[in-house]
């Protein structure tokens, strides 16, 4: 059973990261930094988000029109901007064909340059700081997915009634529309699973993104690695304490947004309204949405007083900090455990 | 003094005419190699002039050789080579009011039915392509005398038929299994249905290259009986015998072509890559899988469309089916118009090459416009006659409900286009033109997947027909406004396409 959850666990993570991440960074392309793929993730699920809307209300967001939709997306923003689908130009196949007729004549020789040129890129070695934010993120995925892993129930009534949402949103049948679920259809489709288990194992991924949301805001206004590592870090404690339980409803769904608004706020002013038009798609702000952005502003607050103290110091309160993060996640999660064990 | 041989009528009958003056012979000695050397060396003349006039003292009293007339077979024997491919359909058909199933299809359960459909399907569009790059590359090489060449083309590309199938019967069974399209246990008959079809399909494409229609009906002929020993003597399961039934279909037909080959050329060409054929072809390979998806485009459209109450995601539909079973009856009388039309047109085109002057292409073209516009219009009282009559015994047997009557009337409408898109295509491949043809068919593809999509989702599955018909529509239209733009310029385009 728990072999089961982890391949769905991969199957939803693979479908989210291919709709959201893979695709749009292909179409979109935006410059290799943090706020480019906040400028994927907020493009792409604007469109997905009011898409799954708009078709939901025509009873029609089926499999087909959604991979439609997506793919006249793709070609249209390609060509708006200028770069219009390579398959599409002639010259591209010219130089194609050749290429496939060299794989048929000799499979071998292209295997060889194929490990050739993806050899070193495998082999890049990584910072000692991008090691420990890969450990701290490993971490903290290992503890948001601690639950789902091992249960199928939800914590809270409301996630049951997302769900059903959901499932009927994608079967194509008459219902309330949900703006907090309906951007998870395409995950629905691709990861071949139903809307329960949509739900449950994507669950861990928005805390995920929101402690990232968070971090990206913080270092966007701080410049100070480690506090957008705090503040990641307290709003991911937030998010799954027994407050939340892991659990985002809409307002702390759309918090990811509202905070990927604040991180794109000197970059672009289009993808800030892109950003809080989907927010509030997603759902109004609640008390959630102002828990999640207020610990965000208060590291912020904290780092811009803590930036004259000495570096010894900032660190020293990081670690401290990041440490009883860590801790006060190990009991909620166990503790959350201990309550759904029979 | 013995003549030199280029001067000789060939002896193996091919046209020749005796020289017009003393010029001519030179022309003729020259071409042959025999220079003022040769002439006062081997024959022992002063130079190849003096050789020319002696020669032409005794030639204009030698007889010149002409052609042999080919008679040209007449064109309703055309028309029944045009559908000749359908012969092993009707066998099948026969078996199936026999015994109620037949080398595939059957009396099976909706999973099992679905999971025949699935593979049918995509056995089609992964061998469509190839069997279509095959018989271009193969008919080309045989008409420039280079059989062996062929041969070992041929089996090049069966073998890379072999390879597309089964890495697509993996992708195939993986996917079924990652989305649910068909219940776990019936992955694998969808997967050798898929491979046993398709090695079918490829076996059959060589043997229609080879104009043996009627092989193929015994090696079928054999199939069905294996099926109705294995199922109905032996008691197997029916798919277990059909898939040995199609399989030995199979192997049958590819001993056939083997044997047909070997008699063409008993020369033992050394294995070759012709991957390099792919520049050439690749638009009838795309053409040959495109047309198959648009072909059965419909009907995923319509098992697809979500339904409740069904166990898997893909449902087959027996009234849907039936329908469209009916209309290809319809399909194939009409579809060897398509032969009848192109060696029609091609004769014509021949005729008026002679009957025009160099300095008349406006001419010529002008009359093979007119031509060709004769020509399709003449397909509207066949496949007037046609329809009403397949449609008028399929009222007169009962057959199915109102659903069936329906996608039987939308169907049938749409042959007719269907067979004209084909007609263009033809053409305008024989004329040289290969972008246009594909365009045709890719506009109508979208077309077909847009209207049956919307139609069969916001409304029943049946509708899904609808977009066949207005993908056909497309298919058709856009076709005979290609055709009609290439014929403006047939005189460049028969010269280009003869190079």
């Amino acid at each position: 059973m728990m072999l089961q959850n982890l391949i769905d666990a991969i199957r939803v993570t693979g479908a989210l990261v291919l709709v959201f991440g893979a695709v749009p960074w292909w179409v979109i392309r935006p410059k290799h930094s943090p706020l480019g793929y906040c400028v994927v993730m907020v493009r792409m699920a604007l469109f997905v988000e009011m898409s799954a809307l708009v078709l939901g209300a025509m009873h029609l967001c089926l499999p087909g029109a959604m991979a439609g939709t997506f793919l006249l997306f793709c070609l249209l923003y390609g060509r708006v901007a200028g770069r219009p689908m390579v398959y599409a130009r002639r010259a591209y196949w010219t130089v194609q064909i050749p290429r496939i007729v060299s794989f048929f004549d000799a499979p071998h020789a292209w295997f060889r340059e194929w490990k050739a040129n993806w050899a070193p890129r495998l082999g890049t070695s990584w910072s000692m700081t991008s090691k420990g934010i890969l450990l701290i993120f490993a971490a903290a995925a290992l503890a948001a997915f601690w639950h789902p892993l091992q249960y199928s129930s939800f914590l809270s009534a409301g996630t049951y009634s997302r769900v059903l949402s959901l499932q009927m949103l994608t079967l194509g049948q008459p219902v309330t529309l949900d703006g907090s679920v309906a951007w998870l259809a395409p995950v629905v489709f691709l990861s071949g699973l139903d809307a329960a288990s949509v739900v449950r194992f994507s669950a861990p991924l928005l805390v995920l993104m929101l402690a990232a949301a968070s971090s990206a805001a913080t270092y966007h206004f701080g410049k100070s690695p480690m506090a957008s590592i705090v503040a990641g870090g307290l709003t991911f404690a937030v998010a799954v304490s027994p407050l939340m339980n892991g659990e985002l409803g809409a307002g702390a769904i759309g918090a990811i947004f509202w905070l990927l608004a604040l991180a794109l706020t000197k970059s672009s002013a289009w993808d800030v309204a892109w950003a809080i038009g989907v927010a509030l798609l997603i759902g109004l702000p609640d008390q959630y949405t102002l828990l999640c952005i207020s610990s965000t502003l208060l590291v912020l607050f904290a780092a811009s007083l803590g930036h004259r103290l000495p570096r010894l110091v900032q660190q020293g309160v990081c670690t401290i900090v990041i440490a009883a993060i860590l801790a006060g996640m190990a009991y909620f999660g166990f503790e959350a455990s201990a309550a759904q064990s029979p | 003094v013995q003549l030199p041989d280029c001067l000789d009528a060939p002896h193996n009958g091919t046209p020749w005419a005796p020289p017009l003056s003393v010029e001519d012979v030179v022309v003729r000695l020259e071409t042959a190699g025999v220079t003022d050397e040769v002439a006062r060396a081997d024959y022992g003349f002063a130079d190849r002039w003096e050789l020319a006039e002696y020669s032409y003292a005794l030639l204009p009293n030698r007889p010149g050789t002409v052609a042999c007339a080919t008679k040209e077979p007449p064109l309703w024997l055309e028309y029944l080579r045009g559908f000749g491919f359908a012969l092993p359909l009707l066998l099948c058909t026969a078996a199936m009011i026999s015994f109620q199933y037949s080398l595939w299809g059957g009396n099976v359960s909706a999973e099992m039915a679905a999971a025949v459909g699935l593979g049918t399907v995509t056995s089609f569009a992964a061998t469509g392509g190839i069997v279509q790059a095959l018989a271009r590359r193969c008919l080309f090489l045989v008409s420039v005398d280079q059989s062996a060449m062929a041969k070992a083309c041929c089996w090049w590309w069966v073998r890379l038929g072999m390879v597309v199938l089964a890495l697509s019967a993996v992708v195939l069974m993986c996917a079924s299994r990652y989305f649910q399209w068909l219940p776990p246990e019936f992955t694998w008959a969808l997967g050798a249905y898929h491979v046993s079809l398709g090695l079918l399909w490829l076996a059959a494409g060589i043997l229609h290259m080879q104009e043996r229609s009627l092989w193929i009906v015994s090696a079928t002929a054999i199939g069905i009986v294996a099926v109705v020993a294995l199922h109905g003597g032996a008691n197997a399961t029916l798919a277990f015998a059909q898939i040995i039934g199609i399989l030995l279909t199979a192997a049958c037909s590819f001993l056939s072509g083997i044997r047909f080959w070997n008699v063409a050329s008993p020369l033992r060409s050394k294995a070759a890559h012709f991957s390099r054929d792919l520049i050439f072809v690749w638009p009838h390979f795309l053409f040959g899988s495109l047309y198959y998806v648009f072909l059965f485009a419909d009907r995923l459209l319509a098992w697809t469309r979500p339904d409740l109450a069904a166990a898997s995601t893909v449902v087959f539909r027996g009234a849907y089916e039936t329908a469209l079973d009916i209309a290809l009856i319809s399909f194939v009388l009409q579809v060897g118009w398509v032969r009848y039309a192109i060696v029609g047109l091609f004769r014509s085109l021949t005729i008026a090459e002679k009957d025009c002057r160099v300095h008349e292409p406006e001419r010529l073209c002008y009359i093979m416009r007119q031509r060709y516009i004769a020509t399709s219009l003449k397909l509207m009282p066949l496949a007037a006659v046609v329809s009403i009559v397949v449609y008028l015994a399929a009222q007169s047997l009962r057959v199915g409900g109102r659903d069936v009557e329906f996608t039987l009337r939308w169907s049938l409408a749409a042959m007719p286009f269907l067979v004209i898109g084909l007609w263009n295509s033809n053409l305008q491949f024989r004329l040289g033109c290969l972008r246009s043809p594909l365009i045709a068919l890719g506009m109508g593809l979208i077309v077909d997947i847009v209207c049956g999509y919307l139609f069969s989702r916001l409304g029943s599955y049946k509708y899904a027909i609808c977009g066949f018909t207005i993908g056909a529509i497309t298919f058709a239209v856009l076709g005979s406004a290609a055709s009609l733009k290439v014929l403006q310029s047939v005189d460049y385009f028969y010269f280009a396409s003869a190079l």
